[in-house]
């Protein structure tokens, strides 16, 4: 298959890429761009470990086209927060212990960023359904949860 | 394998009837397929994402719901909501809020999965499917797993869903491994209406126990114009097991599937006489 261009923002610097217009996004962030924070898990959209935001919308990005990415806006983990200071949710994470293996983290906290975004004092279930879409294999989910409550007291 | 990014559904026309074609919408199917080297090398992949096909409207006692229009918009439409119920309740239960954010009404219908979530509610509430080609009954539209009416190349543009007249209610259940993210191994929908306990109208379509989703024309034929009590609805329990066909597979059971559309039905029917 022949390569198009994209051009994309990711946290809010500017890339013009040639890509195969099929090549999963999660490539293109992790490969092209060199942005790894960003994981890849199942690979068919099922354990919210490559979520990002797509537009401001939570999404898979290993189920995406980089074709359909062309003159998006992207933010991945790396785009909250900074290197010298922890955006409030990751210092809730951090806080509660909601991190072990960190592997489902990058995720976890871009969907509970959507969620607050939406949302400043979300009911524990809305959280619940906010990250039905990652799936954690260590924390048993409660300290995640009591991270996204602590976080969502922090950004009010 | 070619890519072709279409702006307009005209240029859709022009391809070479041999080669199979692909839409390529949210992409939430496709990419799996994709991954798993099931695309055949010399397919055409339009890509529709970008088309004016993305929109909820009011036309005539009719909600017209664009084909590009995604399970996160339709579960959050205020018209959708005041008319159909069951729809609302099947777009939010559909895979995940990420997979909801991408996934289109008009992906769901097209993939002809018999466990696609709204195509239950679709049944129940008649609707029609608006392609390139002409418009279907959502009944007609499904001929087998993952077999539609749809020939090579030929688009879905729009689901038509009419507004009912009277007082009616509707409901949608399923059952998965885990409440998100697990394909259904059986789902109902429900609509129904009924006046002093009588049943003057209903409408029952099962999702995922059988090779499409199936209407439950025994059961509502039984059911209509009888007062609702526990004998009929003990009896309507053990009809609507005739109407469905489930088999056994690594999802879930034959006895399963029946067992949990059968209490499905009873919660329809009880819920309508609350």
């Amino acid at each position: 298959m022949q390569n198009i261009e994209i051009n994309l923002t990711v946290n809010k610097k500017h890339y013009t890429l040639s890509v195969n217009p099929l090549k999963p996004l999660i490539n293109v962030i992790r490969e092209d761009i060199g942005l790894t924070g960003t994981k890849s898990g199942c690979g068919k959209g099922e354990c919210g470990a490559c979520t990002l935001l797509l537009n401001g919308k939570p999404v898979t990005s290993c189920i995406i086209p980089a074709a359909q990415a062309n003159n998006a806006d992207i933010v991945t983990i790396e785009g909250i927060g900074s290197e010298e200071k922890l955006h409030p949710i990751q210092e809730a994470f951090v806080e509660e212990g909601a991190v072990q293996c960190g592997f489902c983290t990058p995720g976890m906290i871009i969907s509970s960023y959507a969620l607050l975004k939406k949302n400043s004092n979300p009911a524990e279930d809305e959280i619940k359904e906010a990250i039905s879409g990652n799936l954690c294999r260590c924390t048993g989910y409660t300290k995640i949860i009591q991270a996204v409550k602590k976080a969502s007291k922090k950004m009010r | 394998m070619e890519y072709i990014k279409v702006k307009s559904v005209k240029e859709i026309g022009k391809i070479k009837k041999n080669n199979p074609v692909y839409f390529l919408a949210g992409s939430t199917d496709f990419m799996i397929m994709y991954k798993e080297n099931m695309i055949p090398e010399n397919s055409i992949i339009f890509d529709i994402s970008k088309l004016p096909l993305n929109y909820i409207k009011m036309q005539n006692n009719k909600v017209v719901i664009g084909a590009l229009t995604t399970f996160s918009e339709i579960a959050d439409n205020k018209t959708l909501k005041k008319y159909f119920p069951a729809l609302i309740e099947a777009a939010s239960s559909i895979g995940s809020p990420q997979i909801r954010n991408r996934a289109t009404i008009g992906g769901n219908i097209g993939n002809g999965s018999p466990a696609g979530d709204s195509i239950p509610a679709l049944f129940v509430y008649n609707a029609k499917i608006k392609t390139t080609k002409k418009t279907y009954k959502a009944e007609e539209f499904f001929k087998g797993v993952k077999k539609t009416v749809l020939e090579n190349g030929e688009l879905i543009k729009e689901i038509e869903l009419p507004v009912l007249k009277g007082k009616y209610n509707s409901y949608f259940f399923k059952s998965g491994a885990r409440e998100a993210l697990a394909i259904s191994k059986a789902s109902l929908a429900c609509l129904i209406s009924v006046k002093n306990k009588i049943i003057t109208d209903i409408r029952l379509a099962a999702g995922a126990v059988g090779v499409t989703v199936v209407k439950c024309n025994k059961t509502e034929e039984f059911l209509m114009n009888r007062t609702i009590d526990d004998n009929v609805i003990s009896s309507a329990q053990d009809i609507i097991k005739e109407d469905i066909a489930p088999i056994t597979d690594f999802r879930s059971t034959k006895e399963y599937r029946e067992n949990i559309i059968s209490y499905y039905l009873k919660q329809a029917l009880k819920s309508a006489i609350r």
